[in-house]
């Protein structure tokens, strides 16, 4: 016990392990690939085999999108997992807020797009913050299965619509008369596009500077100690309730977003299994590192669109039944993938380069 | 309410919560002894599931449907307890300790798991032949009861009391429970605690996919990701019964099953779903513990 | 360090620790400890609060990461795990008693009668405890701190064990409970070996002949109990005692 009461100092430097990578090439590498991306629409090449159009084509721009859409979710739910250390199995909720939200906003308000967007917002942070301080009374595996049936409560609630709003099953299509000329029509799809980039850059930035503030440096000694940082006087569920409210508004924005790229709200994006894709995505990339959380999004929304064209383009025709069916769905690839990765390779994606030597060990 | 209409509400409310128990009660176990998040429940449920189909439907050779759904009943047993024991064995085993990378295994198995049977047997819900005594009515209290939901009732109770009796009479019983209060203290009795951990899987398997097969008879058909589904509901009657508790589950399973039903049936679809919810925060709030619970985890 | 004495001509010893290093998280709770328990007698392991004595034996019982060499009947214990370690012979008896609440008093009894032997140690056993025959349906959970302790020793008797480890018998217990569970240590441990670990000081003086002392995580002095007994200076720097206490004779 005597080893827990150390120096006030000691936390807000060395608890924080592993010690923060905060490397400094990491935002010129991350703006000059944002620069690349930005200028995909105007990219008229094709990737044999990648992409089944050319770079410009409103196909692969949604591809893209969507991926980005995932990045930017997936970075927030990092905030949630990755630096404070709370597995929540409820973060489709918020994102699902988000794009809920928005359509209704302009469905029952009359609102236009933008003001919608922030209503949303708004009433996504009030309602992170009522539901996250009653599960964060519990800790560990207890906030786990909290968070996860109040998703679920949402998702039954969508899906169900006893109040005749949500649109049930079939879910609630966007009424593009609310939405900017820009947003709306496939040949449009490049400023869905880069409004999908803007909000994977900026969650990106936010992100980078709340983990590097004060409070940042709190969340991580929470995830190493929380006992040690109640011992130093703080107050952890403060804390703890930040960074899930924080994480909740950027994973609405990202529903606002994806809103406009799927064209409606369906109950599928408020299920348990959206939150358990995040998981997905974020693990594939790198716990604890933005952005690995953001590859791991962006190669997640590939995979997921993209595979189930490479299956049906017949290169798994000569496998044999039983593995041909299973090849072509694209969860039993990334459940796979993942398994393998979490066994093999703890670090996911962003630790390869360490494992496989290309880059020194950091420990 | 009528009588008729009250009977018959609380006998599909015990049916439920006869599949909620046996799968809830094998992730109370794991979770009580190991502190293993088990998401990978739902697959052991739907494993279940679709070896009943399969049994069902490609068994064409044993004439008779009774006869038949025994033996996908033992089938689909086997094969729980085989996943379960090899979940254990081959993947969790590995990273004792490390409750996080457990999670995440059981998560990536669970989501490969269903894509492999949706790969083989498509997303399409099924149905599988049952038995003609299960379509045939008793009346009780004026209620037309459905076979099926006593016979469902009747497999549950008989498998609780088989745990309990398990847990209650036997040497591996006895290390189980005592391993749920403290797992090093059996270490330090020089008791090799890993044995246990292997076979409350392979029994949490075998009740999960035995909840598959009838869970399959109760709501008349089958998909790939209802075990996912049904395995929310389980973590909510785990949670409410206490973690660790089998005769928590038990409880917790019977007040959301009937819940559930009661509510659907008088307040509108959904709503009842919603009270369990809500069940579950109070729960929380007042006796973080769970009903049965001793140790607040 | 080997030829510091320990008073009679040494015979082999039954447990030997070296360079033992120990962390828990950051923390780094054991240094380089190092220590031997002669054959059938009782070595008392002393110090203050949080200087880690009961990490210690987790760490000799593998319930605890160490780093070091622990040889024990003559053999490294290596890496084994826990279960392991006490099937080479060697009981424990925790801090705070740790009985399974939740099971029977005859359940918890029975926990331990794999050990080959133990169902004819039973009635010894039971006759050192007679409260525990008296109580066997009941909840261990219900009983006093006084009774758990006897269970948690009873417990640890039907292992035939070469070595014995007890961490705070007496700790919680009120006084009159600790002269009785005294009585039954020196009734339980006569011609055993025994690693005890002891706040109370007095219980410590009873029962034990030999005396390790830890500080800040260190091996700080080791020699006969006589020894220290004498020693007001000793007693005061490094277990914080010489003043008059409540509970001295």
């Amino acid at each position: 016990m005597s080893q827990m009461t150390r120096s006030n100092a000691e936390v807000s430097t060395s608890a924080a392990i592993p010690a923060p990578r905060r490397s400094r090439t990491v935002p010129y590498v991350v703006g000059a690939l944002g620069l690349l991306l930005a200028a995909v629409p105007f990219i008229d090449a094709t990737i044999p085999g990648v992409f089944t159009g050319p770079m410009s084509s409103p196909g692969t721009l949604q591809i893209l999108a969507v991926g980005l859409v995932f990045a930017g979710v997936a970075m927030s739910y990092d905030l949630l997992l990755g630096y404070t250390g709370l597995l929540s199995l409820g973060h489709a909720f918020y994102f699902a807020l988000g794009l809920y939200g928005t359509n209704l906003g302009m469905r029952l308000f009359e609102l236009s797009y933008v003001p919608a967007v922030v209503l949303a917002l708004v009433f996504t942070l009030v309602v992170a913050l009522v539901f996250g301080s009653v599960a964060l009374r519990v800790r560990g595996v207890a906030f786990a299965m909290v968070t996860l049936a109040f998703a679920e409560a949402f998702h039954v609630f969508v899906e169900a619509d006893p109040a005749r709003i949500s649109g049930g099953e079939e879910g609630l299509s966007l009424d593009t008369s609310y939405v900017p000329d820009l947003f709306t029509g496939v040949v449009n799809t490049r400023w869905v596009y880069w409004l999908a980039l803007g909000f994977a850059l900026l969650t990106f930035a936010i992100c980078r500077q709340a983990v590097a503030s004060r409070a940042g440096r709190v969340w991580q000694a929470i995830r190493e100690n929380e006992d040690r940082v109640e011992l130093l006087g703080l107050v952890p569920f403060r804390f703890k309730l930040l960074s899930f409210g924080l994480s909740a508004v950027l994973a609405a924005g990202g529903g606002a977003v994806y809103l406009l790229l799927v064209r409606g709200a369906t109950p599928g994006a408020a299920s348990s299994v959206f939150t358990l894709n995040l998981i997905i995505m974020v693990v594939l990339g790198g716990l604890g590192r933005l952005w690995g959380a953001a590859l791991g999004g962006l190669v997640f929304g590939y995979l997921q669109l993209r595979l189930p064209g490479i299956a049906r383009s017949g290169v798994f025709e000569p496998l044999p039944d039983w593995l041909e069916g299973p090849l072509t769905e694209p969860l039993f690839i990334l459940g796979t993938l993942f398994v393998v990765l979490v066994m093999f390779a703890p670090g996911g994606l962003a630790s390869l380069p360490e494992r496989l030597g290309l880059k020194r060990g950091e420990r | 309410m009528s009588l008729q209409v009250f009977v018959l509400l609380s006998v599909t409310g015990l049916g439920l919560a006869g599949v909620y128990f046996l799968i809830a009660s094998g992730l109370s176990l794991i979770f009580g002894l190991m502190d293993v998040l088990n998401l990978a429940h739902g697959l052991f449920f739907t494993v279940g599931s679709y070896a009943t189909w399969w049994v069902m439907t490609r068994f064409g050779f044993i004439g008779s449907l009774g006869l038949r759904f025994a033996v996908a009943l033992v089938v689909a047993a086997a094969m729980g307890l085989a996943v379960g024991w090899a979940t254990e064995r081959f993947f969790v085993r590995r990273f004792y300790g490390d409750h996080v990378t457990q999670i995440l295994i059981t998560l990536g198995l669970s989501l490969a798991g269903v894509a492999l049977i949706g790969g083989w047997f498509s997303y399409d819900p099924r149905t599988f032949p049952v038995p003609e005594l299960f379509r045939q009515v008793v009346v009780i209290a004026g209620a037309r009861i459905p076979v099926s939901r006593l016979l469902i009732l009747l497999v549950s109770v008989v498998l609780l009391i088989a745990l309990l009796t398990f847990l209650r009479r036997t040497r591996h019983g006895l290390i189980i429970r005592a391993g749920v209060e403290n797992r090093d203290m059996v270490q330090a009795m020089g008791i090799d605690v890993a044995k246990s951990f292997t076979l409350v899987f392979a029994i949490g398997g075998l009740l999960a996919a035995v909840g598959g097969v009838l869970g399959g008879v109760f709501f008349a058909g089958i998909t790939p990701e209802f075990g996912l589904n049904v395995l929310i509901f389980a973590f909510i009657v785990v949670v409410i019964g206490g973690l660790g508790s089998v005769e928590g589950t038990a409880l917790s399973a019977v007040i959301v099953g009937l819940t559930q039903q009661f509510v659907n049936f008088y307040a509108g679809a959904g709503v009842g779903d919603l009270t369990v919810v809500v069940l579950l925060a109070a729960t929380l709030l007042l006796r973080p513990q769970g009903l049965l619970g001793e140790v607040a985890r | 360090m080997s030829e510091l004495s320990l008073g009679d001509p040494t015979p082999e010893p039954v447990l030997t620790v070296q360079g033992m290093d120990v962390h828990r998280g950051e923390a780094h709770i054991l240094h380089d400890v190092g220590f031997e328990v002669a054959p059938n007698r009782v070595t008392a392991l002393l110090g203050r609060n949080g200087v880690g004595k009961t990490t210690t034996l987790l760490a000799l019982l593998g319930l605890l990461p160490s780093t070091g060499r622990v040889d024990f009947d003559g053999v490294p214990l290596g890496d084994l795990p826990t279960h392991q370690r006490v099937q080479r012979g060697i009981a424990y008896v925790p801090e705070d008693r740790e009985v399974f609440a939740q099971l029977s008093v005859e359940e918890n009894l029975r926990l331990a009668l794999h050990w080959p032997g133990a169902a004819e140690r039973l009635p010894m056993v039971l006759e050192i405890f007679p409260e525990l025959d008296k109580r066997s349906a009941q909840k261990a959970g219900s009983l006093s701190g006084g009774q758990q302790q006897m269970l948690a020793l009873g417990r640890a008797l039907l292992h035939p064990a070469k070595l014995l480890l007890i961490d705070e018998p007496t700790k919680g217990l009120a006084p009159i409970i600790i002269t009785e569970v005294i009585a039954a240590l020196r009734a339980a441990t006569a011609d055993a070996t025994v690693l005890l670990v002891e706040q109370n000081l007095r219980v410590a003086e009873e029962l034990a002949t030999d005396a390790i002392v830890l500080d800040e995580g260190q091996v700080a002095w080791r020699g006969s109990m006589a020894e220290l007994q004498s020693d007001d200076d000793r007693k005061r720097s490094l277990l914080g005692v010489g003043r008059a206490r409540r509970d001295a004779p």
